[in-house]
């Protein structure tokens, strides 16, 4: 589950290059038109060929700054702005042709001036000389549009990313009318590959997320069939949500709020947060009890989880099915 | 907001804040929430640069025309921001991203990694101009020598 996917042919040279498939399906994307530009992480031994891969599917492509990524434990205490760090912990430093280490940070598009507009409001908040260096918060809003995220999700993003106050996942779920998701709309797997999206959208059956997604997906199943037939499977089952890059994917089944599985994945991306993995591997089922996980195995409870309560990023769990 | 009251803090480097001025953020959630406060705020400003070349008139206006997309503008202004203060690292990162969006990327790069050595030199060689091919040329000095 949630292995890298090789493509039999359509954009194949792109997880050669990089040795990984994440983001595969945007990479398609805009390969084909569908979306203006997108963003890249591309270790830089790899660079080349991933350029020479661009070429050969007629896109441009523009470097910005080398990250580091590192785990949180890492960072020096006296980092100015280190608490503002969310999803992604780098140190930054300016790309030089040829160099080997970090992950050059590319944007792509087979626009020029979609490409100038997704660089220009792209900036990554970076470790810099001991300095959290971060765009302003502009950028951020206009950030959506140049990756041609819907609008609605867009709106539902510059009120909710708020990491001091909200959980924005667990705030679209609020703004999911059945708190069922539609497999087209599932975030969950973004970070590694399975995915038709790579926004977080504003509820999980978001009509113009889906309607989008059902376009990469008629695009995919053209291309690579088995491919999409793969995302399907991967997509279609429940998730235990925490926080951004903190979730969990089941081979299981809601059942009266109570998620009866086989199995759990851990689908965050970022291993440092998979935290709770050994925990769940003790259970056959759990259920929400105000905000811990309640874990059982036979009918008896095994295990008990309390997510983290501090006042940034707050946690409040939620089921969401997508099967 | 009252832009009569309003008084800029100069962010230094050493004293470890990233931002001091919140004011850029708050114009910006006027823009993509409510345009008409926006509006409204964009013309206190306007009236006030007139009466006003200081340092906070400056940044303000950079703020209005960074948000309305006039990059030329903004970066003109911030330009002047810097040449009041170069002390104020703020002024110094509102700058770096006005260059980005004019394509003045080497430039941005500059400051964004050697905001440090930007405000040193900017300080050393007596720049107090607006003018934007000196800074470039200093700029550009600055990133052969940190290389």
């Amino acid at each position: 589950m949630f292995e890298t996917y090789y493509p039999k042919r359509f954009c194949k040279e792109f997880v050669a290059a990089k040795g990984d498939s994440l983001q595969l399906t945007m990479i398609m994307a805009v390969v084909m038109g569908l979306k203006p530009a997108m963003d890249d992480w591309v270790p830089a031994q790899r660079f080349d060929a991933y350029q020479k891969a661009c070429r050969k599917y007629g896109l441009f492509v523009e470097t910005d700054a080398v990250f580091q990524i590192t785990p949180e434990n890492n960072i020096p205490l006296n980092t100015v702005g280190r608490q503002q760090l969310s999803t992604t912990k780098a140190f930054g430093s300016l790309y030089k042709k040829g160099q080997k280490k970090g992950a050059v940070h590319v944007f792509l598009s087979r626009s020029k001036d979609h490409l100038r507009q997704a660089f220009a409001n792209g900036w990554y908040p970076l470790i810099i000389k001991n300095r959290v260096v971060d765009r302003p918060l502009a950028d951020t809003f206009r950030y959506g549009q140049c990756l041609g995220y819907p609008a609605c999700c867009i709106r539902f993003f510059q009120s909710h990313n708020n990491w001091y106050r909200f959980s924005y996942l667990h705030e679209a779920y609020l703004n999911t009318a059945s708190k069922k998701g539609s497999f087209l709309c599932n975030p969950f797997n973004k970070d590694l590959a399975y995915s038709y999206i790579y926004h977080m959208p504003c509820s999980y059956r978001c009509p113009k997320t889906a309607r989008w997604a059902s376009r990469v997906k008629d695009l995919i199943t053209s291309e690579e069939p088995e491919f999409a037939r793969s995302i399907d499977f991967h997509l279609k089952r429940p998730y235990l949500v925490f926080y951004e890059q903190k979730y969990y994917a089941f081979d299981g089944v809601l059942k009266d709020r109570r998620l009866f599985y086989k199995k759990a994945f851990f689908s965050g991306g970022v291993k440092d947060n998979n935290l709770y993995e050994r925990q769940l591997e003790t259970g056959d089922c759990l259920f929400i009890e105000g905000k811990d996980i309640v874990i059982l195995k036979k009918g008896r409870i095994v295990e008990r989880i309390k997510p983290s309560e501090k006042g940034f990023a707050p946690e409040t769990p939620f089921i969401v099915d997508f099967s | 907001m009252n832009l009569t009251t309003h008084k800029r803090t100069i962010n230094r480097i050493e004293e470890g804040v990233t931002r001091k001025d919140p004011l850029f953020d708050e114009i910006a959630r006027y823009y993509f929430f409510d345009k008409k406060k926006f509006t409204a705020v964009h013309k206190s400003i306007q009236a006030w640069l007139k009466k006003h070349k200081t340092e906070e008139a400056h940044a303000l206006a950079g703020y209005a025309s960074y948000l309305d997309g006039d990059f030329k503008g903004s970066t003109r202004f911030f330009l002047k921001t810097v040449a009041a203060n170069p002390d104020n690292l703020d002024n110094w990162m509102d700058l770096a991203f006005s260059l980005r969006h004019q394509g003045e990327i080497a430039m941005s790069y500059t400051i964004l990694f050697h905001f440090d050595l930007a405000i040193h030199y900017y300080k050393r060689l007596r720049l107090r101009t607006g003018d934007l091919k000196q800074f470039k040329k200093m700029l550009s000095l600055i990133l052969s020598h940190a290389k």
